[in-house]
């Protein structure tokens, strides 16, 4: 009986505060882009799961197919993309420890593959110290409504010159928890606060 | 019945005086503001630890999450290919993982796990009435999303997602106003009664939980609402339902339980044999105003 209780407590008292859990499923790969002196920013190729695809298309008046017009990317990009200025496209850089959050996109395109629909585009680095040794890339969805995920086949890459020796790998933050709480890090979306703790998963690259 | 009119007006102040809020909106879908600036939270300092709160890290949730992953995918594979493949077999495979998707579903944050949980708390209930009142709750929550979602798709065809997710904001509002009044209600009958003396007559059921049911249930779940327009998209809106409909019995599996537990823990710490009658009053309404003040803690803290 006191186990069951002990089960009970703990399905019940973590859901007090986060209350929007995944309702949507990414699969995500990164491209780190460093020119001869310093890094440049990330492109970032999400595919999302075929529920929010069907719900993108449908809402969109655009059918099933395997690949989209100007115009039709255009429509899926007002849509259903550039609502995340409000969230930083998800993605935080923290580089040579000076940390900021992305703040623009370029180069967007929508695409189709396996009924899934993708999203590239590309993340440029507007913050300090862009010449440091130790570039972290973090990319979650604060209020845990979107579970990004990297896929398990390159799940990322480096565009740099060719006499730039660039390692990376991916690596869960321990000392970076990511708290939905109101008490030590507020996430607030339009008044509503989330709670809970998460540790992201960084692309970690180091310049040689 | 009377109690009714009290609630209502409660209900009214709430919702129109307390600020707006949307905790299930889609981030990715434009509502208009998406010209605003960045926001300016910075990630997570390398210097702030805090060990509490592993639950969400834990594997468990990490599986439960990869699972649930694993099965949406199954459920839509299965919405896309039903029209080449309607053999029974493969609709009981379907229901089944709509059951369990519903299940792990719930067994993540939210769903009013606390809300269920403290109202239970704050009044005597007989079991099976609490059990009811978890299963309403889960109900409600999956079919009110077939409900919103085909009277969208009704009146307007398409956009079913945006709009979906401009309205829930409002419909929350409402839910959680509605949890805070009759948390205040509550306590204000608790305290009257307890003045006046008289003896309490609840069998769970009162008109206050009736509303709680509802106030708890009322906004559609974005999870089935996301299954449901998909399977609008794929041109399988009956599927869909059936999806949603299993969905709703794997998030009852759990939700029903959870009333249990409040009722057992009232139960053992306020045993009628154990105080006399005047102890007894006093420590049933110190608990009652308890669970009852959790409750509009639980509202105030999604509302404001």
């Amino acid at each position: 009986m006191k186990k069951s209780l002990l089960f009970l407590l703990i399905l019940l008292l973590p859901s007090a505060g986060l209350f929007a859990h995944p309702h949507m499923f990414v699969d995500m790969k990164l491209k780190a882009v460093f020119n001869e002196d310093s890094f440049v920013g990330v492109e970032v190729d999400w595919l999302f799961d075929q529920v929010f695809t069907g719900s993108v298309l449908m809402d969109n008046n655009i059918g099933w197919k395997d690949s989209f017009t100007d115009d039709e990317i255009e429509i899926i990009k007002s849509t259903s993309f550039v609502n995340l200025v409000n969230y930083n496209y998800f993605t935080y850089f923290n580089v040579g420890s000076r940390m900021t959050t992305a703040k623009t996109y370029t180069d967007f395109t929508a695409y189709m593959k396996d009924n899934r629909l993708g999203y590239k585009f590309f993340l440029p680095y507007e913050g300090e110290n862009p010449s440091a040794k130790e570039v972290r890339i973090a990319v979650y969805d604060k209020t845990f409504f979107t579970d990004i995920a990297y896929v398990e086949d390159n799940p990322a890459s480096v565009d740099a010159p060719a006499d730039k020796q660039i390692e990376w790998e991916l690596s869960e933050n321990k000392n970076a928890p990511i708290y939905y709480d109101n008490t030590v890090q507020t996430v607030a979306r339009e008044g509503t606060v989330y709670s809970g703790q998460a540790f992201p998963i960084e692309l970690v690259l180091t310049v040689k | 019945m009377k109690k009714i009119p009290v609630i209502l007006i409660l209900i009214l102040l709430f919702t129109m005086f307390l600020s707006p809020l949307s905790a299930q909106q889609n981030p990715f879908l434009s509502s208009g503001n998406e010209t605003a600036s960045p926001q300016k939270s910075l990630p997570p300092s390398a210097k702030t630890t805090k060990a509490s709160n592993a639950y969400y890290n834990s594997k468990f949730m990490q599986n439960v999450k990869a699972k649930q992953k694993k099965l949406q995918d199954k459920i839509s594979n299965y919405i896309t290919d039903y029209k080449t493949d309607k053999t029974h077999k493969k609709l009981f495979t379907f229901m089944a993982f709509s059951f369990l998707y519903g299940l792990l579903h719930v067994l993540g944050p939210g769903h009013r796990k606390i809300a269920l949980f403290s109202y239970f708390i704050s009044k005597p209930a007989k079991w099976k009435n609490g059990m009811f009142a978890g299963f309403m709750t889960a109900v409600l929550h999956a079919f009110s999303a077939i409900l919103f979602i085909l009277t969208l798709y009704a009146i307007t065809k398409t956009a079913l997602m945006r709009r979906f997710n401009d309205i829930t904001p409002i419909m929350e509002k409402i839910s959680y106003g509605m949890i805070v009044a009759i948390g205040i209600y509550i306590i204000i009958s608790y305290v009257y009664e307890l003045i006046k003396k008289n003896a309490h007559d609840n069998n769970g059921r009162n008109p206050d939980t009736i509303l709680f049911v509802i106030a708890s249930g009322m906004v559609p779940c974005p999870g089935a609402a996301t299954i449901m327009i998909f399977s609008i998209a794929v041109n399988v809106p009956l599927l869909g339902i059936y999806a949603v409909a299993a969905m709703s019995l794997g998030m009852a599996s759990v939700l029903t339980f959870i009333p249990l537990l409040a009722i057992f823990l009232r139960t053992r710490i306020n045993p009628a044999e154990k105080w006399n009658q005047r102890t007894g009053e006093i420590i049933h309404t110190a608990i009652s105003c308890f669970g009852a003040i959790l409750l509009i803690l639980f509202g105030l803290f999604f509302l404001i």
